[in-house]
C-alpha cells in the first residue's frame, strides 16, 4: 500500500485520537508544568449561619477572600513551576529524606525495613506499590487460570461448552463498578460468605479489617475479573491446535503433563504474550475495586490516587503530574514487550 | 491403569469447573436475588435464600424514576457509537495490515500508549473546552469522545482481521482494475463480517458499560444507564435508593447476556484473530 | 418528536412528587441546569423545580454523586452549563473564597416578599448573601433504648461515659459490637469529619487563622485521635471501610448498640421496610469531651448557590430554587429532613438535634482551609486506626499534606 492512499485510510480514525486524546495528552503535559490559583488575601469577615428552628450563629474570623483585579474579576495567578508538581506528585523531597535516615520504628530494627515501611507511607509510592503487587500477582494467576479453564472446558462434551463459556464470561462483561459492588456484597460483616464461614465453624472472620484480607481480596477480585478474558482467547487458541503434534507425542508415550508442557503451551506462546500485553496494561491502571472496596489505607492504585486527587483535593495540576506518571510506567512495563511485537510487526507485514 | 488416571482427570476437571462456574456466577446470582426483596431483608444480618419477595424495586427505579428515558440514550449513544468507531475503525485497520512503512508501527504503539491516560484527566481537559464550544451535553460529543477512547482497541483488533485475510485477494482486485477503496469495498469488506461484527461487540460493551464519561459529559437528562446507575450504588444516603440501583443493574446487565449469548461463537472467534496475529 | 415528548410527560405526571402542587409561574425561558448531590431532600426539591418547566423554559436537575468535581470545574470554566448548585458548608468555602459565587443580595431583596425569604435562611459572607439554605443537618448518638434498659445504662454525657457504656454492652450478646461510627468512606472525608468533631469539642483548632499553618496535630489533636484508637476497640474489625451507611445499616439490622450517626437518617430506624429495631432506637447529642463542654458535633447546612460565569438567567435560576424551598414544600413535606424554614415543626427524630443546638454545638467552621486540613486528615489518620503507625507520625503526615495542599491552592506562601 502506498504511503498516500495509507494516510488516507487511517486519517478519520487518527484525527479523532488527534483531536479526543493526543491533543489532551498535551494539556495534561502542560498543565503538570504549571500551577494556578485564585489570589487571596485574609479579611476579617462576619459569617451568620443557620442552625435550626431559627437559630442562627455568627462568627468573625479573618478568611481567605478573593483579590479583584482591575476588570473587577478574582485575579488568577498562572505560573510556571517546572517539574514541582511532578516532583510533589512522586515525593522525591521525601523519599531523599527517607534514604538518609528513615523513620525509627521500635518494631523494625534493619534499614531496609524501616526504609520500606516509611517509603511505602508516602501516598504515590503505596499507591505504586499495591499497582505493581496487584499487576505481577494476577498476571501470571489469569494466565494458569484461563489455561486451566480452557483446557478443561475443551475436554468436556461439546454440548456443555456453549453453557461453560457463556458462565466463564460472565465476569468479564459486566460494568465493573456493578461487578466490583457484587463482590463486595459477600464479604460484608454479615454477608452471605462471611456468614457461610461462621456457620461452617470456621469462626467470625473480618474480611475488610487487615491489609493482607483486603489486598487478597482485591487481587482475587482482579482473577476472577480478567481471567475469562485470558479464558476465552485460549480457548479459541485450542481451537486451532493441529492434530499432528499431538498425536506424535502419544505415540511417543509422552504423558498428558509432557503434552502440554512440549506441546500445547509452545503452541500458545502468541496467545499468551498478547494476553500478557493487554492485562498489563490494563492491571496497571485498576480503578474500581479500589474504589468499591473503600479501602485506600491499604490498598491504593496509581489510578485511584489520580481520582482522589482530583475528585477530593480538586487539583488538576498534581493529577495531570500523576497522569504523567502513569503513562510513563506503562511505558515503562510495556517496553519488552513492545520491542518483541515491533519484530513481529515487521514479519507479519 | 491408563482409565483410572483419565477417570481421576475427568472427575478433577468436573469439580474444576463447577467450582469455577459457580464462583463465576454466584455474585451475580446474589445480586439477582436481593434485587427483589425490601432492603431489610436484601442485607439482613443472616442472609438466607429465600426472603419475601417483591417487584417494588423494579416498579420504582423503571416507573417513577423513568429509567427507560435513559434506555433511550443509552440506545442512540451505544448504536451511534458502535457504527461510527467500526467504520473509521475498518479503513484505519485494513491501511495497518497493508501498509509496509514502519509509521504504521508507530501509529499502533501511540495508541496504545493513549489507552493508557486516566479517563478522569481527560474529562478535566474535555470539559471547559466543551462548555465554551457551547457543545456539553450533546449526543454528537458524548459519541465521538468514545469513538475517539475506543479507537486504540479497535484498530488494534481490526488490524489483527485484515492481516488473517490473504493479501492476493485485494492485489488480484487491483490488478483487475480496481482502486484501492473500490476494492475495499467490494473484496474485502464482505469477508470481514465476523471480524466486524466481534470487534463491534466490543465497542459495544465499552460503550454500554461506560459511566464516569457520559456521567461527565451529559447533563441530567441527558445521561446513559450505565452512568445514572453510578449515582443510585454510589449513595449511601437511602437504603431503598440502593436497592432501586440494584434492581437497575440487573435490568442493565440482562441485555448483556442476551447478546453474549446470541454472538459466543463470533466472539471466540474474534478473539482468535485478534490474539493469533496480534 | 413529538411521541418522544408524550412520553416524557407521562414520566413527569409519574414522577410528580407528593407536595400540595402550587403553580410555579415563573414567566421566563430558556433553560435552568441545576447540579446537586443525590439525595432524598434533594430529589424532592428537584421534582419541585420540575414544576416551572414550561414550552419556554426546560429546567435538568443533574443529581450526580460527583456533583463536588463537577461543580468545582465547571465553576472555574469561563462559562458554566450549570447556573445552580447545591452545596454545603465545607464545598461553599472554596467557590465563595474564588469569588466564584454570585451575591444574592439584589435578588433577595426583590423576592424576599413574593418567597416569603426568612433571614435564618440566608448565607451572608459580610455583607454578601452567598447561599440560600434550605435544611440543616449535624450528627448524633444513637442508642438502643432496650439494650440500656436491660443493663441500667444512661446515655452518656461524654467519650468517657460512652466507652464504660462499651465495655458493658461488649457482653451482650445479642449485639455483634457496642459502637459504630463512620470510619471509612468515600474519600476517607467521613473519617476527617469525626476527627474534626471530636478535635473541636476538645478544645482543638483545626489551623492559626492569621497564618492558615496547621495546628491540629497538637497535643489536643493526639488525644482526639487516641480517642478514635479507643473507639475502634469496640466497633467492628471492619470499621475503616465503613460510611455513614453502612453505620446505619448496622444499626437498623440490629448489629450494633450505639453510634454517632446524622440528624436526618433518624426516621430510618423506624422504617419497617428497613430496620427490625423499630421503635428500640432512641437519639441524643452526641458525647462532650469534657464534663458540660459541647456535644462532640458542628452544624451542617445545605443551600442553593449561583455562579458568577453561569449562562443562562440568574433570575429565573433563583426562582427555580426559591421555588422550590418554599414554606409550602416544607409543610408537605415537614419529616424528610430539618428544614431551616420557621415553619417547620420538629418531630421526635429531630429532637437531639436541637438539643445539640441548645448545648451549644458549634457550626462546622467555614472557611477554605478547613476543607483542606479535613481532606488531609481524613486521608492520613487511617494509618494510626490501622495499626500502621502513631497518633503524633499519623497528625504530622497530614498536617504536611494539608501544608502541601494549601501551597498549591495559594493559601500559605512557601
Amino acid at each position: 500500500m502506498k504511503t498516500k492512499s495509507f494516510l488516507a485510510f487511517v486519517a478519520p480514525s487518527v484525527a479523532t485520537m488527534l483531536l479526543l486524546i493526543a491533543l489532551p495528552l498535551v494539556g495534561v503535559a502542560y498543565l503538570s508544568l504549571h500551577q494556578s490559583h485564585v489570589k487571596t488575601e485574609l479579611v476579617e469577615l462576619t459569617t451568620e449561619v443557620p442552625l435550626i428552628g431559627g437559630v442562627t450563629r455568627k462568627q468573625t474570623r479573618v478568611v481567605p477572600q478573593s483579590v479583584l483585579g482591575e476588570d473587577g474579576k478574582p485575579i488568577q495567578v498562572w505560573e510556571f513551576v517546572g517539574g514541582r508538581n511532578l516532583e510533589k506528585a512522586a515525593e522525591l523531597n521525601n523519599l531523599a529524606k527517607a534514604f538518609a535516615s528513615p523513620r525509627g520504628d521500635p518494631g523494625e530494627k534493619t534499614y531496609l525495613a524501616r526504609l520500606y515501611r516509611e517509603v511505602t507511607n508516602y501516598d504515590f509510592w503505596s499507591a505504586l506499590e499495591f499497582t505493581l503487587l496487584y499487576t505481577f500477582l494476577t498476571t501470571p494467576a489469569i494466565l494458569v487460570v484461563g489455561l486451566a479453564l480452557a483446557l478443561a472446558v475443551n475436554s468436556v462434551s461439546k454440548r456443555l461448552r456453549g453453557t461453560l463459556v457463556f458462565a466463564t464470561l460472565l465476569p468479564m462483561i459486566v460494568t465493573p463498578v456493578v461487578s466490583s459492588l457484587a463482590i463486595y456484597w459477600l464479604f460484608l460483616d454479615n454477608a452471605i460468605i462471611t456468614n457461610f464461614i461462621e456457620y461452617l465453624g470456621l469462626g467470625k472472620f473480618y474480611f475488610l479489617a487487615d491489609k493482607f484480607t483486603i489486598r487478597t481480596l482485591i487481587i482475587l477480585y482482579g482473577v476472577w475479573f480478567a481471567a475469562p478474558f485470558a479464558f476465552i482467547i485460549l480457548y479459541a487458541g485450542l481451537q486451532t491446535m493441529p492434530r499432528d503434534p499431538l498425536e506424535s507425542a502419544m505415540i511417543d508415550g509422552a504423558n498428558k503433563w509432557q503434552r502440554l508442557r512440549y506441546v500445547i503451551v509452545p503452541h500458545l506462546t502468541p496467545l499468551l504474550t498478547v494476553i500478557t500485553l493487554i492485562h498489563v496494561m490494563d492491571a496497571y491502571r485498576v480503578f474500581e475495586p479500589i474504589l468499591v472496596f473503600n479501602a485506600d489505607i491499604f490498598a491504593n492504585s496509581v489510578q485511584y490516587l489520580t481520582y482522589y486527587t482530583l475528585a477530593f483535593e480538586n487539583n488538576i495540576h498534581k493529577a495531570a503530574a500523576y497522569s504523567i506518571l502513569t503513562i510513563a510506567g506503562v511505558i515503562l512495563i510495556l517496553v519488552p514487550v513492545l520491542r518483541k511485537s515491533f519484530r513481529e510487526y515487521r514479519i507479519s507485514t | 491403569m491408563r482409565s483410572r488416571s483419565s477417570l481421576f482427570a475427568q472427575s478433577l476437571t468436573g469439580t474444576g469447573l463447577t467450582a469455577w462456574v459457580a464462583i463465576a456466577v454466584f455474585p451475580f446470582f446474589w445480586m439477582f436475588l436481593i434485587s427483589f426483596r425490601a432492603p431489610v431483608d436484601a442485607f439482613s444480618s443472616t442472609p438466607t435464600f429465600f426472603a419475601p419477595m417483591t417487584l417494588e424495586n423494579f416498579r420504582h427505579i423503571w416507573i417513577e424514576d423513568g429509567f427507560w428515558r435513559f434506555g433511550i440514550n443509552t440506545a442512540i449513544v451505544t448504536l451511534s457509537t458502535i457504527a461510527i468507531s467500526l467504520t473509521i475503525g475498518c479503513l484505519a485497520g485494513y491501511a495497518l495490515a497493508r501498509y509496509r512503512g514502519s509509521l504504521g508501527f508507530w501509529l499502533l504503539v501511540g495508541a496504545l500508549v493513549f489507552r493508557a491516560l486516566p479517563h478522569v484527566v481527560l474529562l478535566t481537559a474535555y470539559k471547559p473546552t466543551f462548555y465554551e464550544l457551547g457543545i456539553w451535553s450533546r449526543y454528537e460529543t458524548l459519541i465521538i469522545v468514545l469513538v475517539a477512547i475506543n479507537q486504540p482497541f479497535t484498530i488494534w483488533m481490526l488490524r489483527a482481521f485484515f492481516v488473517s485475510i490473504p493479501r492476493e485477494l485485494d492485489e488480484a482486485a487491483m490488478t483487475d482494475g480496481c482502486s484501492r477503496w473500490k476494492a475495499f469495498r467490494l473484496v474485502i469488506v464482505p469477508v470481514m463480517w465476523p471480524g466486524i461484527i466481534t470487534a463491534g461487540l466490543f465497542s459495544f460493551l465499552l460503550a454500554y458499560n461506560d459511566f464516569l464519561i457520559a456521567s461527565q459529559l451529559m447533563n441530567g437528562e441527558m445521561t446513559t444507564m450505565t452512568a445514572s446507575l453510578g449515582n443510585y450504588m454510589g449513595q449511601n444516603k437511602s437504603m431503598e435508593r440502593l436497592m432501586h440501583g440494584i434492581a437497575g443493574a440487573v435490568s442493565v446487565t440482562i441485555p448483556i447476556i442476551v447478546l453474549i449469548f446470541i454472538f459466543q461463537r463470533q466472539i471466540v472467534a474474534g478473539m482468535t484473530a485478534g490474539a493469533v496475529k496480534g | 418528536m413529538t411521541r418522544l415528548k408524550l412520553l416524557a410527560a407521562a414520566a413527569a405526571i409519574f414522577a410528580a412528587p407528593a407536595v400540595a402542587s402550587a403553580e410555579c409561574d415563573i414567566d421566563a425561558s430558556g433553560e435552568v441546569n441545576v447540579i446537586t448531590n443525590f439525595f432524598e431532600t434533594l430529589e424532592l426539591l428537584s421534582n419541585v423545580m420540575k414544576e416551572c418547566e414550561s414550552d419556554e423554559l426546560k429546567i435538568d436537575v443533574k443529581l450526580t454523586t460527583q456533583h463536588k468535581e463537577e461543580r468545582e470545574q465547571a465553576f472555574a470554566a469561563s462559562s458554566s452549563p450549570y447556573d445552580a448548585s447545591a452545596v454545603a458548608n465545607s464545598s461553599i468555602t472554596m467557590l465563595q473564597a474564588k469569588g466564584q459565587l454570585m451575591p444574592l443580595n439584589d435578588l433577595v431583596d426583590k423576592y424576599r416578599d413574593e418567597y416569603n425569604i426568612e433571614d435564618q435562611m440566608l448565607i451572608r459572607f459580610g455583607d454578601e448573601i452567598s447561599a440560600i439554605a434550605f435544611m440543616a443537618n449535624a450528627q448524633h448518638f444513637y442508642y438502643r433504648k432496650d439494650l440500656f434498659e436491660k443493663h441500667g445504662l444512661e446515655v452518656p454525657a461524654t467519650y468517657a461515659d460512652l466507652l464504660e457504656a462499651a465495655k458493658v454492652l461488649q457482653a451482650d450478646e445479642s449485639v455483634d459490637h457496642p459502637f459504630g461510627a463512620a470510619f471509612g468512606g468515600p474519600g476517607n472525608w467521613e473519617r476527617g469529619n469525626e476527627f474534626v468533631n471530636i478535635l473541636l469539642a476538645n478544645g482543638g483548632e483545626l489551623f492559626d487563622p492569621l497564618t492558615s499553618e496547621p495546628v491540629f496535630n497538637g497535643p489536643q489533636g493526639v488525644e482526639a485521635l487516641e480517642l478514635m484508637g479507643e473507639l475502634l476497640n469496640y466497633m467492628s474489625p471492619n470499621a475503616l471501610t465503613h460510611d455513614f451507611g453502612q453505620v446505619r445499616q448496622q444499626l437498623q439490622q440490629g448489629e450494633i448498640a450505639m453510634a454517632i450517626q446524622w440528624g436526618d437518617q433518624a426516621a430510618t430506624m423506624d422504617n419497617e421496610n428497613e430496620s427490625i429495631v423499630v421503635g428500640k432506637v432512641g437519639f441524643a447529642p452526641a458525647p462532650a469531651m469534657t464534663d458540660g463542654g459541647p456535644p462532640a458535633t458542628t452544624f451542617w447546612w445545605d443551600g442553593y448557590v449561583i455562579p458568577k460565569n453561569l449562562d443562562g438567567d440568574p433570575e429565573t435560576a433563583f426562582q427555580v430554587i426559591m421555588h422550590a424551598t418554599r414554606s409550602e414544600v416544607v409543610a408537605a413535606n415537614n419529616d424528610i429532613t430539618l428544614w431551616v424554614r420557621s415553619n417547620y415543626a420538629p418531630s421526635e427524630y429531630s429532637k437531639a438535634v436541637i438539643d445539640s443546638v441548645m448545648a451549644n454545638a458549634p457550626p462546622y467552621p467555614m472557611n477554605p482551609q478547613s476543607e483542606l486540613a479535613h481532606g488531609a486528615i481524613g486521608n492520613n489518620i487511617g494509618d494510626f486506626l490501622g495499626g500502621l503507625e502513631s497518633a503524633e507520625q499519623s497528625l504530622a503526615d497530614a498536617a504536611s499534606d494539608y501544608r502541601s495542599a494549601a501551597i498549591d491552592a495559594g493559601l500559605i506562601t512557601e
